[in-house]
């Protein structure tokens, strides 16, 4: 028994194709030299090692059935079988030269090349941008492509850092489970739950900020309500903070912030300050802000950027103990007097106005009417004047 | 009153004179040399002269010469013991009205005397209206541009805090508002030079001093004027009040640029020091600061675009523009129409505002 293999491969030789010998009618189809680079032409595998069955009459040979990559890369076939690309059945399927070439695999003339990753953006949006075959509405294709300007992109494409983000490391590469499906929610790397540490894997010094933070602790105890990365940063445009179009812009901070902090349901859950209360839009930071001037306070300045705390936690950027220092930052920045007593009299407006700036406020309101009151009264009575003593004149 | 220098070597002259306007409105001053004349005139303000020709020492045609540039407004009248037609024509050449012939009787004078006011009447009058009064005069017409230029200025980069989403990103350098700031806060400073500078103006000068007693609020003829130039505007009076060099309305308008400005400076400096503010006051002031800051600014510019320019532009008789800030001066007709105060407390002269207004009419 002992000889069985041996038997075996005396007897299958004859069958054996060299590729010399699909060469010989081949050759317009496959070139050797770019092969000899691939994957497989390095472990000198042969066209019949893919291309298996064949059998050569003189009339030549059946046309070969489908290559099965799985008969040697069987580890993919579980993966697969739980990826998007595989269960649901596409039409056109998605076959794995679809992303990683025929023949080359692995060689510069592949399609996932040794520099893969520079192209790795053009190669998913060949179907998910751009080929008409698939049903994807003009929304989901709009938001592929929008990846392409973001930072993660324009980092590879512009400075050729290639271990910035591309599409396999946020969603998998064999193993891409979709987030809205409750089946593979659990284990999608972009679903709710995974996004910090799908962003983590790389960002690791935010996400340890974010797991500190009011936020971060809450999400840990497994509330969704709290944003995660994609919430203030977006999914696929994630643009640096001085971009004017991007959320984390200073401009577009307050508006980050509020989509939750405005949110009347959210208001009523968590008890959140309501807009109407807040003064920072009428603030001299709000207005100047709104006025497109970057270098004042947003929410961020004071309240920390992954690590946002409650004002009663002592080591929180707004507590009583350290909002002096916080303010400091930029108010005494050239000047550093008694930061603490800047600080206690700074605590004092928690985003409220003091009554004696309403008062202040209404007495002006009512001096203004007044005074466009008088202005509109003696106008009109002096018009009426001129008037009548014109038209006596011209009587 | 009318006040006259007689001036004759002839002392029976000047008592004749003394005689004839004893009851009348008219004050005579005598002088028995051109000598003593030329004293009188440096010392006093009089209408009109009468003067001898021949005098010994200084001749009348020569004190003629001398008291034309000492007081260019006064009318002269030539007074001869013989009468040339060579002598009046030169008494004319010497700016003299007119002239008498020596002796005359009290009939004569009187006669005279009253063609002698009438004429210097009309050429008062026609002066008056070719040349107008003097309202402004330039330090104070400079002054004005000044604020004007500063307060549009400051009204140009501080107005977007109104309408920030629309006014974003106007005026910035790098994405800070740093060359608003900047044009804000040397507007402000050239405002606060004029304020201090003005503060000096009134203190010192005469024309400081004098206008700041003439644009002083006087209870109750002010708050009396209001109500009667309301029941004027409302037909219930026929005449409006006689107002000084400055209506209660200018008064008004006066003191809310002095109320304004000092609001508007000391909020902006705390403002301006904000850092300096906190460290001394809870941050609240610094809250009360901008507040006020605000609505001041909200007061002050629409009582500019509004009431200022009703007043100076959009008003009926002013319409296109009242040019006394260019010109400094105002025409006759508004004189005494709008300041008849003013009018009799310069000329001398009392109005009939029934008067004025009748002619007005037609």
């Amino acid at each position: 028994m002992r000889l069985l293999p041996v038997i075996a491969v005396i007897v299958l030789i004859p069958f054996h194709l060299t590729a010399q010998e699909c060469l010989d009618c081949h050759e317009d189809v496959i070139d050797m030299k770019a092969y000899e680079h691939s994957a497989h032409g390095r472990q000198e595998l042969t066209c019949d090692d893919c291309h298996s069955g064949i059998e050569v009459t003189d009339e030549g040979h059946e046309p070969p059935g489908n290559v099965n990559c799985m008969e040697c890369h069987d580890g993919i076939a579980e993966l697969l079988d739980h990826s998007i690309h595989g269960y649901t059945k596409l039409t056109p399927p998605v076959l794995c030269k679809d992303c990683h070439g025929d023949h080359y695999i692995l060689s510069e003339v592949s399609g996932i090349g040794r520099d893969f990753r520079i192209s790795l953006n053009e190669m998913c949006g060949g179907c998910h941008v751009h080929n008409e075959a698939y049903s994807f509405s003009d929304e989901d294709r709009n938001f592929v492509k929008s990846y392409f300007t973001s930072v993660h992109n324009v980092t590879i494409q512009n400075s050729g850092l290639i271990f910035s983000a591309t599409c396999v490391d946020c969603h998998g590469s064999h193993l891409i489970e979709p987030d809205d499906s409750p089946e593979c929610n659990a284990h999608s790397k972009t679903a709710r739950q995974h996004i910090q540490n799908t962003c983590g894997n790389c960002h690791k010094g935010s996400l340890k900020e974010f797991n500190m933070s009011a936020h971060g602790q809450s999400f840990l105890k497994g509330n969704k309500d709290v944003p995660v990365c994609t919430d203030c940063h977006e999914a696929h445009l994630i643009l640096n903070h001085y971009e004017k179009s991007s959320m984390t812009y200073p401009v577009n901070i307050p508006r980050t912030c509020l989509k939750c902090h405005s949110d009347p349901v959210y208001i009523k859950k968590y008890g959140f300050s309501p807009l109407k209360q807040t003064n920072y839009g009428d603030s001299f930071h709000g207005v100047a802000l709104k006025l497109g001037d970057i270098s004042v306070a947003t929410c961020v300045s004071c309240h920390g950027k992954h690590k946002i705390l409650s004002q009663d936690n002592p080591e929180s950027s707004i507590s009583s103990d350290k909002l002096g220092e916080t303010c400091a930052k930029c108010h005494l920045k050239d000047n550093p007097v008694d930061i603490e007593s800047f600080g206690k009299i700074h605590a004092m407006t928690a985003h409220q106005y003091h009554p004696i700036s309403k008062w202040v406020a209404l007495i002006y309101k009512v001096i203004i009417v007044t005074t466009l009151g008088f202005f509109g009264f003696y106008m009109s009575i002096d018009l009426f004047r001129t008037f009548r003593n014109k038209k006596k004149k011209n009587r | 009153m009318i006040r006259v220098l007689v001036v004759d070597d002839e002392s029976v002259i000047l008592r004749s004179f003394k005689k004839a306007f004893e009851n009348k409105p008219i004050e005579i001053e005598t002088s028995e040399s051109a000598e003593r004349a030329v004293e009188k005139l440096r010392s006093g303000d009089f209408d009109l002269m009468f003067t001898d020709m021949k005098m010994p020492g200084m001749d009348g045609l020569t004190l003629l010469r001398e008291a034309g540039r000492i007081n260019p407004t006064m009318d002269k009248v030539l007074m001869t013991g013989y009468s040339t037609v060579e002598s009046a024509v030169n008494a004319m050449k010497f700016g003299a009205l007119d002239y008498i012939t020596k002796p005359f009787s009290t009939d004569e004078l009187h006669a005279l005397m009253n063609k002698v006011i009438g004429m210097r009447q009309q050429r008062i009058k026609a002066q008056e209206e070719s040349v107008g009064f003097k309202r402004f005069n330039l330090n104070l017409r400079i002054q004005h541009l000044v604020m004007i230029v500063s307060f549009s200025l400051l009204t140009l980069t501080g107005v977007p805090f109104f309408f920030p989403e629309f006014f974003k990103g106007v005026m910035h350098v790098s994405e800070t508002s740093v060359v608003r700031g900047m044009i804000h806060r040397i507007s402000a400073v050239v405002m606060i030079l004029l304020s201090l500078y003005h503060i000096l103006y009134i203190m010192f000068t005469d024309d400081g001093h004098l206008n700041l007693k003439l644009i002083f609020p006087k209870i109750p003829k002010d708050i009396i004027d209001a109500f009667h130039m309301v029941q004027y505007n409302l037909g219930i009076r026929k005449y409006p009040p006689k107002f000084g060099k400055y209506d209660f309305i200018e008064k008004f308008e006066y003191f809310a640029v002095i109320w304004g400005t000092l609001v508007m400076v000391i909020s902006g400096l705390m403002l301006w020091f904000a850092n300096a503010v906190m460290t001394i006051f809870p941050v609240w002031i610094v809250d009360v600061a901008r507040i006020v800051h605000h609505y001041e600014a909200i007061l002050a510019i629409l009582s500019i675009a509004i009431w200022h320019m009703y007043n100076v532009h959009l008003k009926p008789e002013h319409f296109p523009m009242n040019r006394v800030w260019l010109t400094g001066r105002i025409d006759r007709k508004t004189m005494l129409l709008h300041h008849t105060l003013e009018y009799e407390r310069t000329t001398g002269q009392l109005v009939d505002i029934e008067q004025i207004h009748s002619e007005e009419k037609e």
